[in-house]
């Protein structure tokens, strides 16, 4: 079968985020309790046409679903809302659609804070990787308070996180006079 | 130096400064009336109207409470769709 109306057929282990390996620590997720779906949705899945291993948003791979299929058979649409990344080879992610990756930019303090009390902007993002867009690497870039997303994902029992953002909700950036 | 350049459809707004309202007092800065005009500083690629376009330094009018705030080197910015801007003299 040939997915069409940019929609394209994906397959999904609901259990990813069952048990996860944290520096040599294996933890039961306990799903029953944990609240918070970033941690323990599903968001990695394998495109049935390419073999594509790709990262989709946290509220699209649960069921019941409009988007399930039966089994472990998804149809998701290609579209920015909800695909995200792809995974490549050697484990590192490529951000699709007019996505990039960045880091939380801190607040500066006029004296050394311990991790837990550092603030963030929730204004401006610095690019790791911009992906297709026009940014470079260690831009700064002002965007729409909170458009950041982290994406919380398991490969290989290892637990990796991401922040992303899209380029559309950038609303400016630094020019050098 | 570094100065902020728009993208998309936004505009960079230099906010109007009120330090004292009519009645010669003070205000606290939750108390105070939102602006509601400024002077351009930045216009992203993608403004189509030719007026704002055309209108960096410029001051604009635009509805209250729209866009959002960024401060950025001890400056308050409000950064606005150019879609809320109602006039730019």
């Amino acid at each position: 079968m040939k997915a069409v109306n940019n929609k394209i057929l994906v397959t999904c282990d609901m259990k990813q985020k069952d048990q996860i390996t944290i520096n040599g620590f294996t933890l039961k997720c306990a799903n029953s309790y944990n609240t918070n779906y970033r941690e323990r949705s599903p968001v990695v899945c394998s495109r049935v046409d390419t073999g594509e291993i790709l990262i989709v948003h946290h509220n699209t791979l649960y069921t019941p679903s409009p988007y399930h299929l039966g089994d472990n058979l998804f149809s998701i649409p290609s579209n920015s809302k909800i695909l995200f990344a792809k995974l490549e080879e050697d484990l590192s992610l490529t951000p699709l659609l007019g996505h990039f990756f960045c880091e939380r930019v801190e607040i500066p303090s006029d004296f050394p804070l311990p991790p837990e009390y550092i603030k963030h902007y929730d204004d401006r993002v610095r690019v790791t990787d911009p992906g297709q867009t026009r940014y470079k690497t260690g831009q700064l870039l002002f965007t729409r308070p909170f458009s950041y997303y982290e994406i919380v994902y398991i490969i290989n029992n290892q637990q990796k996180r991401v922040i992303r953002c899209h380029e559309d909700m950038v609303v400016g950036y630094l020019i050098d006079k | 130096m570094a100065t902020i350049k728009a993208t998309n459809d936004w505009v960079f707004i230099e906010q109007d400064k009120k330090t004292t309202e009519s009645h010669g007092f003070t205000l606290p800065d939750a108390s105070k009336e939102k602006p509601s005009a400024g002077i351009i500083v930045s216009i992203g690629r993608l403004v189509k109207d030719p007026d704002i376009k055309a209108g960096k330094g410029k001051r604009a009018l635009f509805h209250k409470g729209t866009g959002f705030s960024i401060n950025f080197e001890g400056k308050d910015y409000l950064v606005i769709q150019s879609g809320n801007i109602i006039g730019v003299s």
